[in-house]
């Protein structure tokens, strides 16, 4: 593992589900919302968006929380503002004297799209933390101990990569609000896993 | 099902701020600066106190131009009657401590 870690080769397979996702998460929203722009800073941005993804029974809440985003000033207190209120948009107190509205919070739907890319990073900085304490590949083998920690690792880390398929299909079968996340978790998911499997195919020299 | 539960201290502040002035409409913005709470935890509170009737709610109508109108609040006879019902029950709870206290203060002095 010495310098393997830094190798560029290990990096760039790493990091590319996670970039790759990042990209096309903020181009899908990028474009959602092409139309406002123009006319609003990021902290009212993100606030609409977050506003969009509420049940309809509580839109007038949101609707409330960018009219009074408009009467703030001042760049620290708009996103202060505008990431309290979006925290509550995306995940508003369930209703107590109104039936669910209109699906539920999109929980699985966010995991499933979260935590895929997110696999390979883990592992990857597992592997930094064990070199960091001087525990390397040759030690591996003679601890018993680290090998089951490492078999853990290993476990976590295929069950990220895989994890947006159940968190997806949960998502859809609570008919989560946004279904379009638990679609988009279903297929990054095993986009994810078959990259995972073709790239380790070529890395252990394709037999 | 109605929850019969004790509100929350934040709850509780809010409730006091909006009977500072019960006759008078309060913006959000505002309860946050009055309260310190912060928008993320004073909407939910908003949200709830709306659902259980003790909050009314309305939307401005004298909206200067060039801004959308503002979302207005201010505690209902029920909210003013559950604020008023807390407060009583404070007053009995610290009383109760009192009279619990005295004897152990006497027997120390």
């Amino acid at each position: 593992m010495n310098n393997g870690l830094l190798d560029p080769v290990i990096v760039s397979f790493v990091f590319t589900p996670l970039v790759v996702s990042s990209a096309m998460l903020f181009a899908l929203w990028w474009r959602q919302i092409r139309g406002l722009r123009a006319k609003l800073d990021a902290p009212g941005l993100l606030l609409t968006s977050a506003v969009r993804a509420m049940p309809k029974a509580r839109q007038q809440w949101g609707e409330a929380m960018l009219a009074e985003l408009g009467q703030i000033h001042g760049r620290l207190a708009r996103w202060h503002f505008a990431l309290g209120c979006a925290r509550v948009a995306l995940f508003p107190p369930t209703a107590e004297t109104l039936l669910q509205p209109a699906g539920r919070s999109p929980i699985f739907g966010m995991l499933s799209v979260a935590l895929p890319p997110l696999g390979l990073p883990f592992i990857y900085f597992a592997a930094a933390l064990f070199e960091s304490i001087g525990l390397t590949s040759s030690h591996w083998s003679n601890s018993e101990a680290v090998m089951i920690v490492v078999k853990i690792l290993l476990l976590l880390t295929l069950g990220c990569l895989v994890a947006g398929v159940p968190l997806g299909l949960a998502g859809w079968l609570r008919r989560e609000r946004m279904p379009r996340l638990s679609a988009i978790g279903v297929i990054s998911s095993i986009c994810i896993f078959a990259y995972f499997l073709t790239v380790m195919h070529f890395l252990s020299g394709g037999e | 099902m109605q929850r019969n539960r004790q509100p929350s201290e934040q709850t509780k502040a809010v409730l006091v701020a909006l009977a500072e002035a019960p006759t008078a409409w309060r913006h959000g913005y505002e309860l946050c600066q009055q309260t310190g709470l912060k928008a993320g935890s004073l909407y939910p509170i908003l949200i709830r106190l709306a659902d259980r009737g003790w909050l009314e709610t309305k939307w401005e109508e004298e909206i200067p131009v060039g801004r959308p109108p503002r979302h207005l609040y201010r505690l209902t006879e029920v909210g003013l009657e559950q604020l008023n019902e807390l407060a009583a029950e404070k007053m009995e709870i610290a009383k109760a401590k009192r009279v619990r206290l005295r004897p152990q203060t006497e027997g120390a002095s």
